[in-house]
């Protein structure tokens, strides 16, 4: 009677280990989501097609100031004296997608030219672009526009700014938000 | 002949204590079962996000890694703009000492507002997928990373889906 009694709790243990091990193999995975995301742009570019040339003049007795606007044209104050020749404002053609706005970063601080054959050098200041440099003012119509940019040269005497070319680089910046 | 009907009576006590001996060992047995483990849980902390990328005629792939660096191959270049990039963190809990799979997703599909869209695949998980991850008493921060597939002139926007990760005891 023992025997068989003991016997029959070890059969359900037996059973209890089973439930166990299926209780195991049944547990069902937990999932979570997680989110993704990606911004896609166009390649904007902005070449430079033209080079800002203040063109040829010569300074006079006092120099002077050579205003040229983003127009391309130029006037002159001081005793400045235009000569022969081409002048041109700066222009840039930039590129992207259709009606995309963006900023036109004019430089701050002035720029300068110098003389490629001696130490002399003159400054470009007053910094102007159409269209007007800001937030928002560019605009690709069509994909394209063309960016035109004029700024002011400061000229010396005829000893502080002898005959000859003067070069000098600037940045301007096209930002696409 | 007598000596054999000994031997039988012998067998049976024996049996019985075999018997006995066997239903201490399940006792035992049954101690164990009764053994509660945590319940499993996972919780997205961030997702994932390819970043601000330019596209060109050409297609491209962007993929993040489990650390959060970004790559690219083909005709797509990566801009630093915001949105800015990062991988896709989850936080795994359960009974310390337990060790769990991760199943991460095949691909998924992420659309923009016109619905046009990508796909993104080759999920990668920190700790890896494919070996069994060992719980602690702390919460395991999982990091996922994919490859986003950009197709030549993929139209802008901004691209969003879903995916899911799940995480089974072993």
């Amino acid at each position: 009677m023992t025997a068989k009694l003991k016997i029959f709790l070890s059969l359900g243990f037996l059973v209890l280990f089973n439930l166990s091990h299926t209780h195991a193999q049944g547990t069902l995975p937990i999932g979570a989501t997680g989110h993704v995301y990606a911004e896609i742009i166009p390649v904007f570019s902005a070449n430079e097609i033209t080079r800002m040339n203040f063109g040829r003049f010569s300074p006079g007795p006092q120099g002077g100031r050579i205003v040229l606007s983003p127009q391309g044209t130029v006037s002159v104050q001081g005793s400045i004296v235009i000569g022969v020749g081409s002048h041109n404002a700066a222009s840039f053609a930039v590129t992207g997608d259709e009606d995309a706005s963006y900023s036109i970063s004019l430089p701050t601080d002035p720029v300068l030219l110098r003389h490629t054959s001696s130490e002399k050098s003159m400054l470009i200041e007053e910094w102007n672009s159409w269209p007007l440099p800001g937030p928002g003012n560019g605009r690709l119509q069509n994909g394209i526009q063309m960016v035109n940019v004029g700024a002011t040269l400061k000229v010396g005497t005829i000893h502080d700014n002898p005959a000859g070319v003067y070069t000098g680089t600037y940045i301007i910046t096209f930002d696409f938000n | 002949m007598k000596q054999i009907i000994k031997f039988l009576a012998i067998a049976v006590v024996m049996f019985a204590f075999a018997g006995t001996v066997q239903a201490q060992t399940a006792t035992a047995s049954s101690n164990a079962a009764a053994v509660i483990i945590a319940p499993l849980s996972i919780t997205n902390t961030a997702g994932l996000h390819f970043g601000t990328i330019m596209r060109s005629a050409t297609a491209g792939t962007v993929s993040i890694a489990t650390n959060g660096d970004r790559s690219s191959l083909g005709g797509v270049t990566l801009s630093s703009l915001t949105p800015v990039h990062s991988a896709a963190t989850f936080d795994v809990e359960g009974e310390s000492g337990r060790t769990v799979t991760i199943t991460l997703p095949a691909s998924t599909t992420i659309t923009n507002a016109a619905s046009d869209n990508m796909v993104v695949d080759n999920f990668v998980s920190d700790p890896d997928d494919a070996n069994p991850v060992t719980l602690t008493g702390a919460a395991t921060v999982l990091r996922i990373g994919a490859t986003l597939n950009v197709g030549a002139n993929q139209p802008s926007g901004t691209y969003t889906g879903t995916f899911s990760v799940s995480v089974n005891y072993n």
